[in-house]
C-alpha cells in the first residue's frame, strides 16, 4: 500500500470499509476449548449418571476429570495468546465473564463439598443431631445437605459486582465482589440470622461504597 | 463551506491503520503490516507520524524474547476518525 497517492472520497471510503471488514474476518475461534470441555463435561455427566444406575463404584470421583482438563485448557490459552496479534473490542468483557465463571464452579465445588458437615456443625450447636438408620441397621450421624440459600445469593451478588469492576477497571467493585466471596466462605458455616448479616455486609461493599464513590466523582465532574 | 479533510487521516496508508484500529481494541505491528500490505519500513514511518498526532498509542515491549510493537487508537485518534467520516459523507451527499 502507497502512502502518497491522492485519495478521492471514494477512495477514502472503501479503503475504510475494507480495513473494517479484514479486522472483523481475523478473528475466528478455533472452538478447542469448547471442544475440550463440552467433552469433559457432558462425560463427566452421563458417566455418573450411569455409574449410579447400575450401582458401579469406579473407586474415585469421575468429576476429578475437570480437574485434570485445567491442565490441556492452560497450554491451549498460552498457545492461542501467542497466535493472537490483534485483541479484540470485547476481550476484556468476555475474559471477566470466564474468570467470573470460573470463580463460582470452584466456591460452588467447595459449598457441594462442605455445606452438609457444616449444617451438621450448626445444628449440633442449636443441640440437635440428625442420625440415619442404615438398612443393615447401624446408625450414624446424618450430614444433611441443607441448602444455604444465602451463600448462593452472596455468590450472585458478587458475580456482575465482579465483570462490572473488573470491565470498567473499577477497585471498589472488585474489591466490594472480593470481600463477598470471602462472606461465601464465611456464610457457609454460619446459621441463617448471621447470614442475613452477611448480605447485608455485602450489599455495602458491592453497591452502597462504590455508588457513594461514583456519585462522588459524578457530583465533581459536574461542578467542573 | 466543508470542512477540511484532516490531512494526517487523508492518506491511503495512514487511514488503513486508522481504519484498522477503530475495529480492534489493539494490534500488532505484524497484524497490522499483514492486513495493509505495506512494507515495514513504509508502515513504520506512518505509525510514527499518526503517533506523533496523538492519534495512536505504540507499546513496545517484549513477546518471546522478541521485541514486540502493539498499536492502539487513542480517544484523540476515535475523534479524529470520525470527524474524517462525518466530513466524507458531507462531501460524498454534495456528490450525489
Amino acid at each position: 500500500m502507497q502512502q502518497d497517492k491522492v485519495l478521492t472520497e471514494q477512495e477514502s471510503l472503501r479503503i475504510i470499509t475494507e480495513m473494517i471488514q479484514k479486522a472483523k474476518q481475523d478473528f475466528k475461534e478455533t472452538g478447542i476449548s469448547s471442544l475440550l470441555w463440552g467433552s469433559v463435561i457432558g462425560f463427566c455427566g452421563i458417566t455418573s449418571f450411569l455409574l449410579k444406575e447400575f450401582n458401579i463404584d469406579p473407586g474415585f470421583d469421575i468429576w476429578l476429570l475437570t480437574a485434570i482438563a485445567i491442565v490441556p485448557q492452560i497450554f491451549i490459552s498460552i498457545k492461542e495468546s501467542k497466535k493472537r496479534n490483534a485483541k479484540r473490542l470485547e476481550a476484556d468483557s468476555l475474559a471477566s465473564v470466564w474468570i467470573v465463571f470460573a470463580i463460582s464452579v470452584l466456591l460452588l465445588t467447595f459449598y457441594q463439598n462442605v455445606v452438609g458437615y457444616a449444617t451438621a456443625d450448626i445444628l449440633k450447636n442449636l443441640g440437635v443431631t440428625w442420625y440415619e438408620k442404615k438398612a443393615d441397621g447401624t446408625i450414624e450421624q446424618l450430614k444433611p445437605n441443607v441448602l444455604s440459600g444465602s451463600s448462593l445469593y452472596l455468590l450472585l451478588y458478587a458475580m456482575p459486582t465482579m465483570i462490572t469492576g473488573l470491565n470498567k477497571k473499577f477497585k471498589p467493585m472488585i474489591v466490594g465482589a472480593l470481600i463477598t466471596y470471602l462472606l461465601f466462605f464465611i456464610s457457609v458455616y454460619t446459621p441463617f440470622k448471621i447470614d442475613l448479616l452477611l448480605q447485608g455486609i455485602s450489599g455495602i461493599v458491592c453497591w452502597l461504597i462504590p455508588g457513594i464513590i461514583l456519585y462522588r466523582r459524578y457530583k465533581k465532574a459536574e461542578a467542573c | 463551506m466543508f470542512k477540511e479533510l484532516d490531512p494526517i487521516l487523508h492518506s491511503q496508508l495512514r487511514l488503513a491503520v486508522v481504519s484498522l484500529l477503530i475495529g480492534v481494541k489493539e494490534a500488532e505491528f505484524t497484524f497490522i503490516r499483514e492486513k495493509t500490505n505495506a512494507t515495514a519500513g513504509n508502515l513504520s514511518v506512518q505509525v510514527q507520524k499518526l503517533k506523533e498526532a496523538g492519534y495512536i498509542e505504540v507499546i513496545k515491549e517484549f513477546k518471546d524474547n522478541y521485541p514486540n510493537t502493539t498499536c492502539k487508537i487513542t480517544k484523540k485518534g476515535i475523534e479524529a476518525f470520525e470527524s474524517y467520516v462525518k466530513a466524507l459523507q458531507d462531501y460524498l451527499q454534495v456528490g450525489k
